[in-house]
């Protein structure tokens, strides 16, 4: 059976040109397709070029900025004493007010416990 | 190619933000360097290791030296106006709030009011000491540095053995 219609299709005249027309249009559509994929290859170069000079900027900007905030302008980060001794004199001073604090606060514990234990 | 852009996009954020992040201070503190009616001191860690290094003196009962060691900056901020005291204490309740720091003693007496409070960080821990006097004078003291609660208990031991 199939032999047979293959038979009649093979006799079947073929139009002049067919198959001209046929490739130029395979190649036509070709064409499209290309077209159509190169803007999409194209908008992801463009968005990588940006992202990389996005993370440039970023990065430089962030490196500028805690480069600014250590210039000895800040007067927060300028030492208040010149002399070590004076600084040291008030490191001490303040230490020992935590210590003292501290071991106040530590006392009325031990007293508690004295306390509870009585 | 995307993970590997991720990956080091992570690296990159991380040195950026271990940059920005070694100020060794409390930088709620900062702004009162430069105020009127409010004393800011600030002693850093280089004048910490030259002064630790070179004298003898010490707090009585302390192991001052080691300590010194440990710390990378003592920041001390004193207001004795009404207004800017209380600026500097409703500042200093919302930094004790917003970085958690944990409440490490409270002392209520006819001296004043102390609070002191610890927070320990990856790369540094802070002790802060809020002093308010009687008349209304309030003293901040941040201790900062690569110190731990023990060390900080060790302190008070080492002190009360006096």
């Amino acid at each position: 059976m199939d032999k047979l219609n293959w038979k009649e299709l093979e006799q079947i005249p073929v139009p002049q040109g067919v198959e001209e027309r046929l490739s130029a249009k395979i190649d036509e559509w070709e064409l499209a397709e290309q077209v159509k994929k190169q803007p999409r290859w194209a908008v992801r170069k463009v968005v990588r070029d940006l992202s990389v000079a996005a993370s440039l900027v970023l990065c430089l900007g962030i490196g500028w900025y805690s480069l600014q905030e250590r210039e000895p302008e800040n007067v927060a980060l300028q030492d208040s004493y010149q002399n070590p001794e004076e600084a040291y004199a008030e490191a001490e001073k303040a230490l020992n007010l935590l210590a003292y604090n501290l071991n106040k606060g530590m006392s009325h514990l031990r007293l508690a416990e004295i306390s509870n234990k009585e | 190619m995307k993970r590997i852009m991720i990956k080091v996009w992570c690296v990159v954020l991380c040195a950026l933000f271990s940059i920005t992040a070694v100020h060794a201070q409390v930088k709620e503190l900062e702004k009162y360097a430069d105020t009127k009616n409010v004393t800011y001191v600030y002693i850093s860690k280089l004048m910490l290791r030259m002064t630790g290094g070179e004298s003898d003196i010490s707090v009585p009962g302390m192991e001052m030296q080691s300590m010194l060691k440990k710390m990378d900056g003592i920041q001390i901020v004193i207001s004795k106006t009404g207004k800017m005291a209380e600026k500097l204490n409703a500042d200093m309740r919302s930094l004790v709030k917003r970085e958690s720091y944990e409440p490490l003693m409270q002392i209520d007496d006819d001296e004043g009011k102390v609070n002191i409070y610890y927070s320990e960080g990856r790369k540094q821990s802070t002790v802060v000491m809020l002093v308010t006097q009687p008349g209304g004078m309030l003293c901040v003291f941040a201790f900062s540095g690569k110190f731990d609660l023990e060390d900080v208990m060790n302190m008070v031991e080492s002190s009360s053995k006096e």
